[in-house]
């Protein structure tokens, strides 16, 4: 995949050890959202917009662990969030 | 990896977290409806280095007051809703309506004047947003008094609650940060005061920093004797209600009694949420109203005689 993956500019969000919670500001009804376990660490991975592959690195790093292993787990999140609003994937900069 | 978990924070949103992501949304919601709004205190307050860092249990706004009502409006599209009960009574005027959301831990109390600012409430507001400076909180730049009209309102909120350690405490360990300040910035401060109507409102604290008492430079619009007597009074559950029937005519005052003996069901039931006590049943409710009316019997001495004093009535009668 080649688009580029950032976080929506429009959310307010905190994180802390273990989560990652989130409020999409361009939808105050909606509830907030909460990203534990590894979905917490694949955010951490998009403070720097980058392709899916550049983010499966950038996991892998993190958890010192082969890029296939962790690439099927990052696709899943991206697409997730993408769905909610909150990650964004297009081909500009 | 341990697997991801994406979903709601419905049952999970922990306080710490509420409160840092609820001042972005009342600033949202603030800007959506075209409203001018402050962050005040709390978080806001600790990171300009007025206070230690320490957990706050609400968002604190201050919202331009003429906007109040669109704010209330939008914030009632998303879900924070204001309980609507305004009849407890209080010796200074309502300053803030408490806004609550089902899935928040948090209440978002939004305030449309700051009690001790004795000058109109909209002069007030402009005087702080023309010194307004920015805060972040959950990433998301909010726009927040600066330090020094701050300090102010800080100490404003604890000289109110003067007569107790808690407003003592907090007051000194304010006015310790704010003794150090340069000269120019404690003039500043006397000079805000003086703006504001808060003159002498704030007299005690400007004292003990250092900083002038000036003469107010505005005609003051809330009375300073209702201000006073809430910063002296030594007892808080029936006070309010001693005061209120005070400045009623006499025949109003049967009325009022029952009505403070035994309050509307709505009424009730909205302090009790507040007080987390009660819930449920109408026995629950029946028991509670009976807890309450004894803690008001037993109460009452102590407050008649913080009435007598602060109404100057002992003084009169000798």
């Amino acid at each position: 995949m080649t688009a580029l993956v950032r976080r929506s500019p429009d959310l307010a969000w905190v994180d802390s050890e273990d989560r990652v919670v989130l409020v999409r500001l361009d939808d105050l009804a909606a509830e907030p959202l909460v990203l534990s376990g590894s979905a917490a660490a694949i955010w951490a991975a998009v403070d720097e917009p980058g392709t899916v592959d550049a983010l499966v690195e950038r996991v892998a790093a993190a958890y010192d662990s082969p890029a296939d292993a962790v690439r099927d787990e990052v696709a899943a999140f991206v697409e997730t969030c993408v769905g909610l609003g909150i990650l964004r994937a297009d081909d500009s900069d | 990896m341990t697997g991801a978990a994406t979903g709601p924070a419905t049952e999970g949103l922990r306080l710490d977290e509420a409160v840092d992501l609820g001042y972005a949304v009342a600033a949202r919601a603030a800007a959506d409806a075209g409203v001018r709004l402050l962050a005040i205190k709390g978080p806001v307050l600790a990171q300009q280095g007025l206070r230690s860092p320490a957990p706050s249990v609400d968002i604190d706004v201050l919202v331009e007051p003429a906007g109040y009502d669109r704010l209330r409006a939008r914030l009632e599209e998303v879900g924070w809703h204001d309980g609507g009960v305004y009849d407890t009574p209080g010796i200074v005027p309502i300053h803030s309506v408490n806004h609550r959301h089902a899935s928040w831990p948090c209440e978002m109390d939004v305030h449309h004047w700051f009690p001790g600012f004795l000058a109109d409430p909209a002069e007030v507001f402009d005087v702080l947003w023309e010194r307004r400076t920015t805060a972040e909180l959950a990433r998301v730049e909010l726009t927040a008094p600066d330090p020094v009209a701050h300090a102010a309102l800080a100490a404003l909120h604890y000289l109110r609650d003067s007569a107790t350690t808690w407003g003592q405490t907090k007051a000194e360990d304010l006015a310790t940060r704010v003794a150090a300040w340069d000269q120019d910035r404690l003039e500043d401060l006397g000079r805000l005061a003086a703006d504001t109507g808060a003159s002498g409102s704030l007299e005690p604290f400007l004292r003990r920093v250092g900083a002038p008492v000036v003469a107010p430079t505005r005609r003051l619009a809330i009375s300073p004797d209702d201000w006073q007597m809430r910063a002296d009074a030594q007892t808080r559950d029936v006070l309010p209600w001693l005061v209120e029937m005070g400045r009623l005519p006499w025949y109003r005052r049967p009325g009022f009694v029952v009505r403070a003996l035994w309050m509307t069901d709505r009424h009730f039931q909205h302090t009790q949420a507040r007080d987390k006590a009660t819930s449920g049943s109408r026995r629950a409710v029946l028991a509670a109203r009976w807890h309450r009316l004894r803690r008001g019997w037993r109460a009452l001495p102590a407050a008649w005689a913080d009435y007598r004093r602060l109404s100057g009535r002992d003084r009169d009668a000798s």
